[in-house]
């Protein structure tokens, strides 16, 4: 109700008003190819959104990957000097530690891969 | 908001739909284009802040709820990308300036073609920026004074005492000058 009101007040226009509204009044504007610009302008914004972080991610893991092998082997050979409870367990239980780091790091990547699917 | 405006938003938001998002550009386009166009008086700033406009709306378009007016949030878009573009000129002239350089466009928003100014472009010119973004709004796009409100984030009340002092500024100004020619 009372916004009723408020649009009847709006609606109230003296002279003045029209006066303004002739004077303000627009004239359409032509597309001319504007709307088509901001689409493909859009379109290759998106495209190149989605191939940034992809193309950063294989850039970086191409740099990282050398480094990265040799600090498992390191890391691999460390653990292999810290005794382990073979008695206690099972033969071929435990994984090396070298698969078991290349494991946790292909869950890593495939964990991240996964988000950047979803987004 | 029209059903196939509310048709196209859903399709944008849902999956991305840049066709979609093309064809709500070509039915509103030509009330942005005409909002900046009359903001800033500058016919190419408007058309690239127009396309500014449009890019922010697409990402933004999630956040379009749908209770008010399809063409009421453009508008919105659009002020705000004038606001955020003024204030960006203002500080790139502010470091031109402490680089020792004259800013051309310092501080100017409103930059009316100087040969043949038309009524309006004459009548623009007394407004202040917000007055003059208020008065384009009502007059211009024909939004209601709570669509203005929602487009600028000010108060009913506020948009209707800007509307009235841009009123009197327009009345006494040519007034004056009425006086002064005859």
């Amino acid at each position: 109700m009372q916004s009723k009101i408020i649009n009847m007040a709006e609606r109230l226009k003296d002279e003045q008003d029209r006066a303004l509204e002739a004077l303000f009044r627009m004239q359409p504007v032509a597309d001319d190819g504007f709307s088509k610009r901001v689409t493909t302008t859009l379109r290759r914004r998106i495209w190149a959104r989605r191939i940034t972080l992809p193309l950063a991610v294989f850039v970086g893991s191409a740099i990282a990957a050398k480094p990265a092998v040799a600090l498992m082997g390191r890391a691999s050979e460390l653990l292999s000097s810290v005794p382990v409870m073979e008695s206690s367990l099972p033969a071929g239980w435990v994984p090396s530690p070298f698969i078991l780091l290349a494991g946790g790091m292909l869950l890593a990547i495939g964990l991240f891969g996964l988000n950047m699917l979803e987004e | 908001m029209s059903s196939e405006d509310r048709e196209l938003v859903a399709q944008v938001v849902a999956s991305n739909d840049t066709s979609a998002f093309g064809e709500l550009i070509r039915r509103h386009q030509s009330q942005v284009r005409n909002f900046l166009r009359r903001l800033t008086g500058d016919l190419s700033l408007a058309d690239d802040l127009a396309q500014d406009c449009f890019l922010h709306a697409f990402n933004k378009l999630s956040t379009y709820s749908g209770r008010g007016s399809f063409p009421g949030w453009l508008l919105k878009v659009a002020y705000t990308t004038f606001l955020q573009s003024k204030r960006r000129s203002k500080r790139y002239a502010e470091i031109l300036e402490a680089a020792g350089h004259m800013a051309d466009s310092q501080g100017k928003s409103y930059t009316a073609p100087s040969e043949e100014l038309s009524d309006l472009d004459k009548l623009l010119a007394v407004l202040e920026e917000q007055e003059r973004a208020v008065m384009i709004m009502s007059y211009g796009c024909g939004l209601s004074h709570r669509e203005i409100s929602e487009a600028t984030d000010m108060p009913v009340g506020t948009i209707k005492s800007l509307i009235h002092r841009s009123k009197e500024k327009i009345r006494s100004d040519f007034a004056i000058k009425d006086h002064q020619h005859g």
